[in-house]
């Protein structure tokens, strides 16, 4: 039985309908592992330049390179703060025809299925900040969804959502 | 702005031939960062190492496998892995043609463009005829090492290349739990045509920005300058209680928004 990856809300004018979304892609291809002489399955490890040392977890920090060498420091506290995190809500701006958007936008597809209310806020939010620019509503009473995150989501036929990508 | 093809290839159909050169059609923004040792500051390296014993493989030891079950690895050598590359080959075979419609958004991966490439008349001929006919392509063939296959399409006259998912990795919504709740009535069905209707606009991309992306950038650019810039908290929004009674608030409202628009 397929698990929802995240829970969350449509809205749409005044309207909120919780949903809940699946993947609708998986990966195909199963990695290949490298492993010792004796068959033993390898870890990657860190290591210190200077010292040559491993590296534990809490020794590793997160730096963008402003110039050749010269790094600026990020906590993962920091980007957590950034992120458009705890948000559940994919906000329906507008419906568009769906010729309209060329499949250069399109990224990865989500399905949305209607969502249990309850289980709202035991769930974590892994894909905060969407927000849907077109949703079909056909006669089933599915919603069908466009979306952008500078991304969007589409759906077809069935409650697909498809991200759409702003690159 | 010059961009540089990253192949070079001949679209196939029966006995025609048109070279065409292949450009990326994204760009990856991702902000990406270093790791970093934190009482240095500098780049770390990484290596393999035998978890068992916490020593070092040189690459030149490492075997490659796959796991077939836990635990239990079939070994490639680097010349069995080179046996199974598919043969090289500049030819991207164009089998049929579809309706566009045929094809859902789960299928498309990663597009690109394709550009004339010593046959103009020829390319522009196809581009031009994808269009009046609105067909797509079906193409196969073998660019790196890897077969892909991909949907041919006509975009503002030029041709482009989308690489399509293989049946693997499409996951079908009869694997989803079966859809509960009651009908909807006529009157919500109706109401919800109408609120699309006026919710109903043009897709503009360039009105969507990844602000999270824009945000990260210019968080590490006030940090550059010693700053530290404020963050806020988002909230969420409840469930509507009752379908009906928010279609009908909400058609309203909008009527209002666009009558003060028109006035």
């Amino acid at each position: 039985m397929m698990r929802p990856l995240w829970s969350g809300t449509i809205t749409f004018g005044l309207v909120s309908v919780p949903v809940d979304m699946y993947p609708a892609n998986r990966s195909d291809r199963a990695p290949l592992r490298m492993l010792s002489p004796d068959g033993v399955p390898l870890s990657r490890r860190y290591y210190s330049r200077e010292s040559g040392r491993d590296l534990d977890d809490d020794q590793m920090i997160r730096g963008y390179e402003i110039e050749k060498g010269k790094y600026i420091v990020v906590t993962d506290d920091e980007l957590e703060k950034l992120a458009p995190r705890k948000s559940r809500d994919i906000d329906l701006r507008r419906f568009v025809d769906e010729q309209a958007i060329p499949p250069i936008y399109f990224e990865r597809g989500y399905y949305l299925t209607p969502g249990a209310e309850a289980s709202r806020d035991q769930t974590s939010s892994t894909a905060a900040n969407e927000e849907i620019i077109a949703v079909r509503v056909p006669a089933a009473g599915i919603v069908q969804t466009l979306s952008v995150r500078a991304g969007q989501m589409v759906a077809t036929g069935q409650p697909v959502a498809t991200l759409i990508s702003n690159s | 702005m010059a961009a540089r093809a990253i192949w070079k290839g001949k679209l196939k159909l029966g006995t025609t031939a048109v070279p065409v050169d292949l450009y990326s059609a994204v760009v990856d923004k991702t902000v990406h960062f270093h790791i970093l040792e934190e009482r240095t500051e500098a780049r770390v390296k990484q290596h393999m190492v035998n978890p068992a014993t916490n020593e070092e493989v040189p690459n030149d030891e490492i075997q490659k496998g796959y796991q077939v079950e836990p635990g239990t690895f079939v070994i490639l050598t680097d010349e069995e892995l080179e046996k199974l590359q598919p043969k090289p080959s500049r030819d991207i075979e164009i089998m049929r043609f579809v309706s566009p419609e045929h094809i859902s958004s789960q299928w498309y991966d990663r597009p690109y463009h394709l550009g004339p490439d010593g046959d103009e008349q020829a390319y522009f001929a196809l581009a031009d005829a994808l269009a009046n006919q609105e067909k797509e392509g079906i193409a196969r063939w073998v660019m790196r090492g890897k077969e892909y296959l991909g949907a041919l399409r006509s975009q503002d006259d030029y041709l482009m290349l989308v690489t399509l998912r293989h049946a693997e990795e499409v996951i079908s919504a009869e694997d989803l739990p079966s859809l509960g709740g009651r009908a909807l009535d006529k009157k919500e069905i109706s109401m919800a045509k109408q609120l699309v209707e006026l919710l109903e606009g043009e897709f503009d991309p360039g009105e969507f920005q990844d602000e999270y992306r824009e945000r990260v950038e210019e968080f590490i650019k006030q940090k550059a300058n010693g700053k530290r810039p404020r963050l806020r908290a988002v909230q969420s929004k409840r469930g509507t209680s009752s379908l009906d009674n928010a279609l009908s608030r909400s058609i309203a409202s909008l009527k209002k928004q666009k009558e003060k628009v028109a006035a």
